[in-house]
């Protein structure tokens, strides 16, 4: 029984990582400029990030190492050296987004700005990790979390015509503005691969004691976790396209319009409940960030680290998460559009994959870490698919930022 | 014993344990008879430093850096997954640094002591 509650560990990591502002914002957008057209790239993005994150999982049960740990330990410090400076650019930026999303929560709520809840926002999100426990963390975010699902419930008030949705789960050219087309589906992509999650998960695993008897547990967690996310970003574009195109809007430009996308099924209570689903899981991930900051940083120097420690065992690492939000809250503080830098931040994430993707090949196929756990000919097929997908999108982010963005 | 696949980058834990930083580098000394030998572990964020310049070409200015802290091989308890040491972590330069950060930065910010 302990062990099936273990699964929150997975939606913990959806909630955190996945249903966050940048897959909301992206999927808002997918809906209303192209209806029920780019949900395959929502399947796609899910499908992937299960296999890794189920990856990582299998790895950590199986060497007692976190993906960190292991870049470190088998491609050297050069190469760590490059991956953790490129991932704490990206988790910055994407933490910023985050910041961002859960003061645009609290602005819809209460009518301040989300400039004045800026500050008061990342210092409860400091104050958590300083004085809380991994689990009283995951728990509690993915308890939280549950309200997100309002999102298919509205869904279901909506009453789609779900045969056309089915069709969206299918690839599809579009009719019109193809650059636009394939720039948001880069950027769902990049909001649902985001390479931090494996960094996070995998220490996850070692934060909760999994042993050699987790490995159903962890396929499971995976599978379920992350399709949970997948379920409510697709629930979310499927919204965006019943609600903006009749209302004549077709390209989202401010939260504001995003803010009211549950109000024609659910009334006026729409806006409270996006409003505090926003807040949650962006704070889910805000959290989930620092920690993937300062998991990366400790383990590939070799500090000690644990969630579950006092600040004062092991300062360096809970330090690294102190300046983490400290210079993310600033473009927030400063009034940066939150919007803005979601958008950007899943770009760059996009933009990163491939170096967050490839060490999976070589980790996940080396015996000396995972024994006899390596992958199979069809884990590996599927990794070598998304190491294709991470370099195609890295390589067309840019060129789409300046033509479809 | 293949010191670049087994030595170098793991992690070090002492005896109780407690991650004490990673093999950085990896000193060797000729003997009388020309024959290289493990002399002792190089710990620090220098020799890190030292070994993305020497690998990016500035072998010039990587000669200028000073090491790391240099840990004796005698003290090599065991080499497995980790690496096991016999030393008081409060001589390591990890354990040095985070005293430091207590001393003079988690005082200043509540609950950081306690």
């Amino acid at each position: 029984m302990k062990k099936w509650l273990e699964v929150s560990l997975g939606i913990v990591t959806s909630v955190g990582g996945f249903l966050e502002t940048g897959s909301i914002a992206t999927s808002a957008q997918a809906g209303a400029a192209y209806g029920f057209a780019l949900i395959w790239a929502v399947v796609l993005g899910t499908a992937c990030l299960i296999v890794l994150v189920e990856m990582s999982g299998r790895f950590a049960i199986a060497s007692r190492y976190t993906i960190a740990d292991g870049i470190r330990d088998r491609f050297g410090s050069n190469l760590f050296i490059l991956v953790l400076v490129v991932m704490s650019i990206v988790n910055l930026m994407v933490l910023a987004a985050e910041i961002g999303g859960v003061a645009l929560g609290l602005q819809f709520l209460t009518g301040w700005s989300f400039q004045w809840w800026a500050l008061p926002v990342a210092f409860a999100v400091w104050l958590l990790l300083w004085r809380g426990t991994f689990g009283t963390i995951e728990k509690g975010v993915s308890a939280l979390g549950l309200i997100s699902l309002a999102f298919v419930v509205a869904m279901f008030v909506m009453g789609p015509p779900w045969r056309d949705v089915a069709r969206g789960a299918l690839p599809s050219l579009p009719d019109r503005n193809g650059a636009h087309y394939a720039f948001i589906a880069v950027s769902i992509l990049g909001a649902t691969i985001s390479s931090y999650l494996f960094f996070f998960y995998s220490s996850g695993v070692i934060e909760e004691k999994w042993d050699k008897s987790y490995f159903g547990i962890n396929r499971i967690t995976a599978t379920f976790g992350m399709a949970f996310g997948g379920v409510l970003a697709v629930a979310i574009i499927v919204l965006a396209a019943m609600v903006y195109p009749p209302r004549g809007i077709e390209d989202i430009e401010s939260y504001d319009q995003i803010a009211m996308i549950l109000t024609p099924a659910l009334g006026a209570w729409g806006i409270y409940i996006f409003s505090l689903s926003l807040l949650i899981t962006c704070f889910g991930a805000a959290l989930e960030l620092s920690l993937a900051q300062a998991y990366i940083t400790a383990q590939g120097f070799g500090w000690n680290w644990s969630e579950d420690a006092k600040p004062k065992t092991d300062p360096a690492f809970s330090l690294v998460y102190t300046v983490a939000i400290v210079i993310a809250v600033i473009p927030i503080a400063a009034g940066l559009d939150p919007l803005r830098i979601t958008i950007f931040s899943m770009a760059i994430t996009a933009m990163s994959l491939p170096l967050g993707v490839i060490p999976f090949l070589f980790l996940m196929n080396d015996e000396t870490y995972v024994g006899e756990h390596t992958n199979g000919w069809m884990g590996n097929a599927v990794v070598l698919f998304i190491v294709g997908l991470a370099f195609a999108l890295a390589i067309v982010t840019v060129p789409l930022q300046v033509w479809g963005g | 014993m293949h010191l670049v696949r087994d030595v170098l980058d793991k992690q070090l834990v002492d005896r109780t344990r407690v991650r004490v930083g990673r093999v950085d580098d990896i000193v060797l000394r000729l003997d009388e008879r020309r024959r290289p030998k493990v002399e002792a572990l190089e710990l620090g964020m220098s020799t890190l430093v030292r070994r993305l310049l020497i690998s990016v070409g500035l072998r010039r200015l990587a000669r200028s850096s000073s090491g790391g802290y240099r840990l004796a091989w005698s003290h090599v308890e065991r080499v497995g997954v980790d690496i096991t040491v016999d030393v008081d972590r409060r001589d390591l330069p990890l354990e040095r640094w985070q005293q430091w950060l207590r001393r003079n930065v988690l005082r200043w910010i509540p609950g950081g002591l306690s």
